[in-house]
C-alpha cells in the first residue's frame, strides 16, 4: 500500500479508535454518581420495592461493564436510552429529545462557518500582506480583545445594541420545527454574529501567523530574485504552501465552535443541543447528559481528525515521498 | 502590494517601555488590590440585602444599582473580584502543579509508564473541557472545592504536555551534557541551566492557562453550574441580572466587561513578555 | 542612461562600453523599525563583461547584502541608505518596479546558498526551473522544457530527461544546487551572483559543483560575482578579489597579485598560516591510562572484545 495512503488510514483508525475510550470515560464518569439514579428519579419518598423494580427495569443491577457495552451498542443504533426528567411523568426517548435540537445546532454552526471562514481567511491573508502597518496593528489589537472576551459578554453587548436599542434583530432566537428558512435565518442573526466574531478573530490570527511564516521562507526570496510579480509570488508560491496550515486552523476552530455554541445558545435561548445539555445538567437528567456529552466528544474528535488528515494530504513531502 | 511582498519584515515595535504593556500591568494591579482589600473597598456586604426593591437604577446611594434580590451591585462586583480571581488562580496553580509533576515524571520515567499516562491524557483532551466539566459537576456537585479540583484536573493536561515536551528536549541538550561533563550536580543543572531557558515558556503558558480557566469558570457560573449563590461571582452576576438587558440597562455588562478586561490585560502582558524574552534570546 | 543600441546588435542585451555593474558609495542599513545600523558602508565596485569578481570576508561582513544589491534588492527589514547600483547604466534601485523585475528576471541571476530552502516544496523542479523564462515571456513552454533538460545535462545531473519531474525533497543537496544553477542559466543572463553556493555541501560535492561553475563561466563568457568565505575557492574562480570587513572594503586586487603580495594587514591575516608550537611530551609517565574499557549503546553490546 502506498505510504501516504497508509498514513491516512492509520491516522483515521487511531482517531476513530479514540471514540471508544472516550465513550467509556463518559459512561463511567456518570456511573460514579453517588447515591443511585433510581432514587434520584423516583424521589426520596419511593418505597424500596419500587426502587428495586425500577433499577431492574433500567438494568442498574448489572455490572458496570455490561451496562457500558449495552449502552454503546444501543447508542450506535440510535437508541440513546430514556429520559425520566420530563414534566409529564413517564419516559421519553432521549434520541427524540435530542434529534431536533441537534439539527438546530448544526444549522447554527453551519451558517456561522459559511460566514466566518471566508471572512477570516480573506482578512488573514490581507493582514499578512500589510504586516506591521497600522491596519495590521489595529486588527491585531481588536482580535486580541475579541478572543479575550467571554462569549456571553459579546452576546449581551450585541443584544443590547442591535436588538434593544436599534431594534434590528430579535433578542431571543426562538425557532421551532415549523419556522420557515427565511425566518430562521433572521432569528439566528445575533447568535451567528456573536459566534462569527469569536471564531473569526481566532482564525484570522492563526492565518496571519501561518502566512507570515511562509512569506519569510527563502523560496519566496528566490521568487523575488527571479523577478516575479508580487501577485504571482502570492498565488503560485505562498498560497500553495499555506493551504495546509490554513485548513488546519479552520478545522481546529470549528471544533472550538462546538464548545462556544453552548454559551451562545443559552444566552439567546436557542433550542439547540447546548441548551439541552445545560438544562439536563440543571435537572440532573443523566441519560440526556451522557448522550449530549458523547455527541460533543464525537464532533470534536471528528473535526480534529479531519484537520490532521488534511494536513497529511496537503503536505507534498508526505504525499510524494520516494 | 509590491511593498508588502518586498518587505515582510518581522521587526516589531522599538524595544523598551511599551505604553500598552504598562497600562495592562496597572489594570491587573488594580484588580489584585480590589481582590485583596474587598472588605475595605466595598460600601456594603457581599450578600447584604440593602433595598426591598430589586433592580434599582444607578443612584448616589447605590452607585451601580441593585440586583434581583436587592443587593448592591458595586459591592458584589468588588467581592466578585476576590472570589473569581482567587478561584481561578488556585485552579491554575493546582493544574500546573499536577501537570508539571506528572509531565516531568513521564519524561524521566520513559517506557510504559510514560505511554500509559500520555494515552490517558490524550483521551482526557479529546473531550471538550467545558462539556466534560458540565458532566463531572453534575456527578459530584457544584461546591467550590469540587469546581477547583475538576477544572484543575482537566486543565492539567495542557501543563502535562508542555512539561513533558520541555523535559524531554532539555535533558538531551548540548549544554546540559556539557554541564554534566563539568561535573555539576543534577539539581544545579536544573536551576542554573534548564530553568532560565524554559522560564519564558512556562510563564507565558501560565498566563494563558489562567485566562482559559478564568473564562471557563465564568462560563460555567453563567450557565448556573459553577460558583453558586450567594457567593458573589462575575459569571453568575451576569446570569442573575440578564433580564436587565431587555430593558436597555447595561448593568449586567459590567461583570462581563470586568472578565473581558482582565483577560485582555493578561494576554497583553504575556504577549509583551514573550516578545521581550524572544528578543533577548535572539540577541545573546 | 543607455545609449541606443548599434544596428545589428541584440536589442536589449547590448552592453554599454565600460562596466556591466557599477556600485558607487553603496550604503545599506538593517534593523529598520527597531534600531537601524549600517550593514555595508560606502561600497565601490565595478564589474566588466566576462569578469568574475570574488567577494570574500568573514560571516557578517556584508557579502550577501552586496550580492543581493547587485540585483537591486534588499532583505526584509533593510533598506538602501545611500549610493547607487547601476547595471548596464540602469539605476536598479530607482528604476520603475516592473522594469526592475524584468531586468532581475532576465539579465541577472542569483544562485543562493541553500538550494534546499530556495526551491518551493510544493512544485516540481522543472516547473520552477522554467518559471522565470516563462513568466517573462522569453520562450514557449516546449522550448523552455527542452532548454532546461539540456542545462540539466550540461550540469551532469543524472537522468536529465526525468530529473525535472521530481520534487525538491526527492533529490540530494548537490543535485539541487546544480538545478539552481540550471535555473539561473535559463534566461541567458549577463550576470550571475553566486552566494556561497557550495557552503552547504560536503567536500566531494563541493568540488564537483565548483567544477561545473568554472566550466560554465569560462565557456559562456559570463560575468559573475562569487561570494564566499573560503579563500581557496575564490582563488580558483575569480580574476579579481574584493576583501570585505565589517561592511567596508578593505582591499581589491587581481587574484594573483593579492595572493602573492596582499597590501593590507587584514588581508594578510586571512591567508597567514600559523605555526602551532606544541610543547614536547612530558617525560614523567602518562597522564591517563585507559585499559579494558568497553562502551556500547543501550542494553546490547555489539562486537569487539575488550582489549586486555
Amino acid at each position: 500500500m502506498p505510504s501516504p495512503l497508509r498514513m491516512i488510514l492509520v491516522r483515521t483508525v487511531l482517531g476513530l479508535g479514540m471514540l471508544l475510550p472516550v465513550s467509556a470515560v463518559i459512561f463511567f464518569a456518570v456511573s460514579l454518581l453517588p447515591g443511585d439514579y433510581a432514587t434520584e428519579v423516583l424521589g426520596q419518598q419511593a418505597t424500596p420495592e419500587s426502587v428495586a423494580r425500577f433499577r431492574e427495569t433500567l438494568g442498574l443491577d448489572t455490572p458496570v461493564a455490561q451496562r457500558y457495552v449495552a449502552w454503546l451498542t444501543h447508542a450506535v443504533q440510535g437508541d440513546l436510552g430514556k429520559s425520566y426528567a420530563s414534566h409529564e411523568g413517564g419516559a421519553r426517548p432521549v434520541a427524540g429529545i435530542i434529534g431536533e435540537r441537534l439539527l438546530n445546532t448544526f444549522f447554527l454552526a453551519g451558517v456561522t462557518a459559511s460566514v466566518a471562514v471566508p471572512l477570516a481567511v480573506g482578512l488573514g491573508i490581507l493582514i499578512a500582506l500589510y504586516r506591521d502597518r497600522w491596519v495590521d496593528r489595529l486588527l491585531n489589537s481588536a482580535t486580541l480583545a475579541m478572543i479575550s472576551c467571554p462569549e456571553f459578554f459579546l452576546a449581551y453587548v450585541l443584544m443590547l445594541l442591535l436588538s434593544v436599542k436599534l431594534n434590528l434583530f430579535y433578542s431571543l432566537a426562538m425557532v421551532d420545527a415549523g419556522t420557515p428558512l427565511s425566518a430562521r435565518l433572521l432569528r439566528i442573526a445575533l447568535p451567528v454574529l456573536t459566534l462569527t466574531l469569536v471564531i473569526t478573530a481566532h482564525m484570522m490570527r492563526m492565518t496571519r501567523t501561518a502566512l507570515i511564516s511562509i512569506l519569510s521562507h527563502p523560496y519566496i526570496e528566490m521568487a523575488r530574485c527571479k523577478g516575479l510579480s508580487p501577485s504571482r509570488i502570492m498565488l503560485r508560491h505562498a498560497l500553495p504552501n499555506a493551504w495546509a496550515p490554513i485548513v488546519n486552523v479552520i478545522a481546529f476552530n470549528l471544533s472550538y465552535l462546538v464548545v462556544g455554541v453552548v454559551v451562545v445558545e443559552v444566552a439567546f435561548a436557542y433550542p439547540g443541543i447546548g441548551q439541552t445539555m445545560v438544562d439536563a445538567v440543571r435537572a440532573r437528567d443523566v441519560p440526556v447528559i451522557q448522550a449530549c456529552a458523547l455527541i460533543f466528544a464525537v464532533t470534536y474528535i471528528v473535526f480534529n481528525l479531519a484537520a490532521d488528515l488534511i494536513a497529511i494530504a496537503t503536505n507534498p513531502r508526505l504525499m510524494h515521498a520516494t | 502590494m509590491t511593498q508588502a511582498i518586498a518587505r515582510p519584515a518581522h521587526i516589531r515595535r522599538p524595544s523598551g517601555t511599551s505604553v500598552v504593556a504598562w497600562t495592562a500591568l496597572v489594570v491587573v494591579l488594580i484588580y489584585i488590590v480590589a481582590a485583596i482589600f474587598a472588605p475595605l473597598l466595598a460600601p456594603y456586604g457581599e450578600a447584604e440585602i440593602v433595598s426591598r426593591e430589586p433592580f434599582l437604577p444607578w443612584s448616589r446611594e447605590f452607585l451601580l444599582g441593585t440586583d434581583q434580590l436587592g443587593r448592591d451591585i458595586l459591592s458584589r462586583l468588588i467581592y466578585g473580584a476576590r472570589n473569581t480571581l482567587a478561584i481561578a488562580l488556585a485552579t491554575t496553580l493546582l493544574a500546573f502543579a499536577i501537570g508539571v509533576a506528572l509531565g516531568t515524571a513521564a519524561a524521566l520515567a520513559r517506557g510504559w509508564m510514560d505511554q500509559v499516562m500520555s494515552r490517558a491524557v490524550d483521551v482526557l483532551m479529546a473531550i471538550p473541557q467545558l462539556v466534560f466539566a458540565l458532566v463531572l459537576l453534575t456527578i459530584f456537585g457544584t461546591s467550590i472545592p469540587n469546581l477547583v479540583l475538576i477544572m484543575a484536573v482537566l486543565d492539567s493536561t495542557r501543563a502535562y504536555r508542555l512539561a513533558r515536551a520541555v523535559a524531554m528536549n532539555v535533558v538531551v541538550l548540548d549544554f546540559v551534557e556539557a554541564a554534566e561533563l563539568r561535573g555539576e550536580s543534577r539539581l544545579w543543572i536544573l536551576a542554573r541551566e534548564i530553568l532560565p531557558n524554559i522560564m519564558p515558556t512556562l510563564v507565558a503558558e501560565f498566563g494563558l492557562r489562567f485566562c482559559f480557566v478564568f473564562l471557563t469558570i465564568a462560563a460555567l457560573s453563567f450557565l448556573g453550574v459553577g460558583i453558586q449563590p450567594p457567593t458573589a461571582d462575575w459569571g453568575s452576576m451576569v446570569r442573575e441580572n440578564a433580564t436587565l438587558i431587555t430593558y436597555g440597562d447595561p448593568t449586567p455588562l459590567l461583570p462581563a466587561a470586568a472578565i473581558a478586561l482582565l483577560t485582555i490585560c493578561i494576554n497583553v502582558l504575556v504577549d509583551w513578555y514573550v516578545s521581550r524574552a524572544g528578543r533577548r534570546n535572539a540577541g545573546s | 542612461m543607455c545609449p541606443a543600441p548599434a544596428a545589428g546588435t541584440q536589442g536589449a542585451k547590448t552592453i554599454v562600453a565600460g562596466h556591466l555593474l557599477a556600485m558607487r558609495d553603496l550604503t545599506i542599513e538593517g534593523g529598520i523599525g527597531v534600531a537601524p545600523f549600517p550593514i555595508v558602508r560606502g561600497i565601490d565596485l565595478e564589474l566588466r563583461r566576462g569578469e568574475v569578481l570574488g567577494i570574500i570576508g568573514e560571516s557578517g561582513a556584508g557579502k550577501s547584502t552586496i550580492g543581493l544589491a547587485a540585483l537591486g534588492m534588499v532583505r526584509p527589514g533593510c533598506r538602501l541608505a545611500g549610493g547607487t547600483v547601476a547595471f548596464d547604466g540602469i539605476d536598479l534601485f530607482r528604476v520603475d518596479p516592473s522594469r526592475g523585475r524584468r531586468i532581475r528576471g532576465t539579465r541577472i541571476a542569483y544562485v543562493a546558498q541553500s538550494a534546499a530552502a530556495s526551491f518551493n516544496p510544493a512544485h516540481r523542479l522543472l516547473k520552477q526551473t522554467v518559471e522565470g523564462a516563462r513568466a517573462h515571456g522569453l520562450m514557449s513552454a516546449a522550448a523552455a522544457a527542452a532548454k532546461a533538460v539540456s542545462l540539466y545535462r550540461l550540469l551532469r545531473l543524472s537522468e536529465p530527461d526525468r530529473f525535472g519531474e521530481r520534487f525538491p525533497h526527492q533529490v540530494s543537496g548537490g543535485q539541487l544546487q546544480r538545478a539552481m544553477i540550471a535555473m539561473a542559466m535559463m534566461t541567458d543572463p549577463d550576470l550571475i551572483v553566486f552566494d556561497e553556493p557550495t557552503t552547504a555541501l560536503d567536500v566531494t560535492t563541493q568540488i564537483e559543483v565548483l567544477a561545473s561553475i568554472k566550466e560554465l563561466v569560462s565557456s559562456r563568457d559570463l560575468s559573475a560575482i562569487y561570494v564566499t568565505h573560503d579563500l581557496a575557492l575564490v582563488a580558483q574562480v575569480a580574476q579579481r578579489i574584493m576583501v570585505l570587513r565589517h561592511g567596508a572594503v578593505v582591499e581589491t586586487a587581481q587574484t594573483r597579485a593579492m595572493l602573492r603580495a596582499p597590501r593590507e594587514a587584514y588581508t594578510r591575516s586571512l591567508w597567514a598560516v600559523r605555526q602551532l608550537d606544541k610543547p614536547a611530551a612530558s617525560p614523567a609517565g602518562p597522564l591517563m591510562r585507559l585499559s579494558g574499557v568497553h562502551a556500547s549503546y543501550g542494553q546490547s553490546s555489539r562486537g569487539g572484545t575488550p582489549s586486555p
